[in-house]
């Protein structure tokens, strides 16, 4: 019973961290089209600017983390203005393409700034709570309260507000807001700002229990785009409850099962629910 | 268009000009300086997650060379060779491995090149006998020296007979409920699979065991909760220091009271940046370059402190790979040839250990490649860390009328 527990709640806090990766990238790439394999180095350069911030520049926590939002904010509008936007009429295999340039670009630029050293945040909100027979920490506490308030603003976003609006309206039917009126490329501008600011925020909130390194994007950005593809592209709810799946299955399928089939069981499910609704388990489309 | 033409063709006499005096200058230094070019190889993971251990090793490299061009270079049939570094990065990757070795033997076709990792030195094996390339393999792992390949050595202590079997019994004394939670890379596969039945022959038992990937794991929470839930007495780790030490950190948030086996690529020095004494407490691990009890290996250390900062941290790594490229000049002096792998290889057991550059004292070549010499286990007990223990191994792989140059 404790086991199950205690997987239970790792389970939550890494799917939590594994969701608001996945929500940027359901934005970028089943709402625009836009395969953005660059989004798991966004995701570790916010763990970086949020290290920096912290550490050399000895800001607050979470005023580094507003930063590393907002610098990651600003950093996605520049990648689609460079580099996404102007092929928005090519092959969609260009896009791709530049996709991976961007990787290289700036897993190769984190490189000679920070060097292939793992960085350590200085202890932040590492208490341990003893809960109903299992161990948890102030932070992890932390991640799963500050992603469910990130997804409730995010909801409130899109359905109280024009712009999130026209972000719905653009992932239910492309042709139909088209013809509505609505601005693809101010669409394309709020999307990768706010995926963006996303990915910022998941590393920021995971660093401190971990480390800052070079690869820390790759296993979380494999694991979303798994994500997205198991709760259906462009579906904000699909991004969220693939997400904590993922996790759960992860932990309670390491727990139960042996760890060293984490991937396959994880892999099996997203077989298994596309046999059954090829969408995705929210999708409306295929592409 | 007249005045234009006569700057465009000053403009092309200033180039000339200066590329005369550079090509005439540079030749003339080469000529008055050496003789000719030896080049060495290295190939290693220079980015990824094992940047930082490719890195550590390039540097030991990168510093004897300068090291032995200071002392005049090479000396063979009385002529004077420079020593050059060529090295690429291979990302950890055995396919990457051999291309850049072939990039090297097309272009300055070294008579050495080194590699970090067994699964890079075992692809490398299939191409050196042929390129005539002598390989130092740098990995605990046996595997490499049992190829019958002819040209290749290894660095570090044999897991098998060093740490492997006398650390192995220091952790014994925590009790015997051993729990892995080791690297899936290839040294971290050999080291459990290694360390499982040294420890089931001690009488030990396994009561879980898990292999993950350090560096691509987001929480090691959901695989520490399993693996004490087996309630253990000692945890087996192998992998980079610093993952290794969070998995410390959160084994003790998590409430494991019990050791750690640490396997020998996890530094207890680069650890204790990260987890603190307390919790790094009951630990058996490699003991730290730095607190080896050899004066050549202080030395070195305190070298790299001024070379690169304080808050460097010495390695074994780097402090072998300066060690090899003396033990092999020195070998190519001894033999008096530069192009003849076999005939260099040979020498090894002459000229060992090397003097004032023998970093980590290796002071013998066994029948099988490896190189020989004491090292040293470390615990951490109230707090701190224990005296450093002497592993003593391979007595019996000595050349004859040759033995340990270790004096306790």
């Amino acid at each position: 019973m404790d086991l199950l527990f205690q997987q239970t709640l790792n389970g939550i806090m890494v799917g939590s961290v594994y969701a608001l990766v996945a929500l940027g990238l359901t934005l970028e790439y089943g709402i625009l089209n836009i395969p953005n394999f660059a989004h798991g180095v966004l995701y570790t350069l916010g763990a970086y600017l949020t290290f920096l911030t912290v550490t050399a520049l000895g800001y607050n926590y979470w005023v580094a983390i507003g930063c590393a939002m907002l610098a990651l904010a600003i950093m996605g509008i520049i990648i689609d203005r460079l580099v996404f936007h102007p092929l928005v009429n090519a092959p969609h295999l260009n896009s791709f393409i530049a996709a991976i340039g961007l990787i290289y670009i700036f897993k190769a630029g984190m490189l000679i700034i920070w060097g292939p050293d793992f960085k350590r945040f200085p202890p932040i909100n590492e208490e341990v709570i003893n809960f109903l027979g299992a161990t948890i920490t102030t932070q992890r506490i932390i991640i799963v309260v500050v992603t469910a308030l990130l997804i409730v603003l995010l909801n409130l976003f899109i359905k109280k507000t024009m712009a999130g609006m026209s972000i719905e309206a653009l992932a239910q039917d492309r042709e139909g807001a088209l013809l509505a009126g609505i601005n693809v490329k101010k669409v394309e501008t709020i999307v990768f700002a706010v995926g963006s600011a996303m990915a910022a925020v998941a590393a920021a909130l995971i660093s401190p229990i971990f480390l800052v390194y070079n690869t820390m994007g790759d296993a979380v950005i494999l694991k979303a785009f798994v994500i997205i593809i198991l709760g259906g592209m462009g579906s904000i709810p699909g991004a969220v409850i693939g997400g904590y799946i993922i996790g759960l299955v992860e932990s309670l399928g390491g727990a139960y099962l042996s760890t060293d089939y984490n991937e396959i069981v994880a892999f099996a499910i997203l077989i298994g629910v596309l046999a059954v609704k090829p969408t995705g388990l929210f999708g409306t489309r295929s592409h | 268009m007249k005045g234009g033409n006569f700057f465009k063709s000053i403009f092309l006499w200033l180039i000339f000009l200066v590329l005369g005096i550079v090509f005439f200058t540079g030749g003339v230094a080469f000529c008055a300086k050496w003789d000719g070019t030896i080049y060495f190889g290295y190939t290693g993971p220079l980015s990824g997650g094992a940047a930082k251990y490719g890195n550590n090793c390039l540097t030991g490299m990168k510093v004897a060379v300068d090291d032995v061009n200071a002392a005049g270079g090479i000396n063979i049939g009385g002529k004077k060779y420079e020593l050059k570094l060529v090295y690429y990065d291979d990302m950890y990757k055995p396919a990457n491995t051999v291309a850049n070795a072939r990039r090297m033997v097309m272009a300055e076709k070294p008579i050495l090149i080194a590699c970090p990792h067994a699964g890079g030195i075992l692809a490398l094996e299939k191409i050196n006998e042929k390129e005539g390339f002598l390989i130092s393999g740098y990995t605990t792992n046996v595997a490499i020296i049992s190829q019958g390949n002819k040209l290749v050595f290894s660095v570090p202590p044999r897991a098998d007979l060093a740490y492997g079997v006398e650390m192995l019994k220091k952790a014994f004394s925590f009790g015997p409920k051993l729990a892995h939670l080791t690297g899936s890379h290839e040294a971290g596969v050999a080291w459990k699979e290694l360390s499982e039945a040294n420890w089931k022959k001690m009488g030990g038992q396994v009561v879980a065991s898990d292999s993950v990937n350090y560096s691509a794991v987001t929480d090691f929470f959901p695989y520490l909760t399993k693996i004490i839930q087996a309630k253990p007495d000692v945890i087996n780790l192998y992998g980079p220091s610093e993952p290794s030490a969070m998995i410390v950190n959160q084994a003790r948030q998590l409430g494991y009271k019990g050791g750690f086996l640490m396997g020998d690529q996890c530094k207890l020095d680069e650890m204790a940046k990260v987890a603190s004494m307390a919790n790094l407490n009951n630990s058996v691990g490699v003991c730290p370059f730095e607190l080896r009890p050899l004066p050549i290996a202080k030395a070195f250390g305190k070298r790299l402190h001024q070379m690169f900062g304080k808050d460097y941290v010495p390695t074994f790594e780097a402090a072998a790979h300066y060690e090899v490229v003396w033990i092999v000049v020195k070998a190519m002096e001894k033999a008096q040839i530069k192009d003849d792998p076999y005939a260099i290889f040979k020498k090894f057991n002459d000229v060992l250990p090397v003097g004032q550059y023998a970093n980590t004292l290796r002071d013998g070549l066994g029948p099988n490649g490896e190189l020989l010499g004491v090292t040293f286990a470390i615990m951490v007990k109230d707090n701190q860390f224990s005296k450093p223990i002497p592993l003593i191994w391979g007595q019996d792989l000595y050349p004859p009328g040759k033995k340990s140059a270790w004096k306790d």
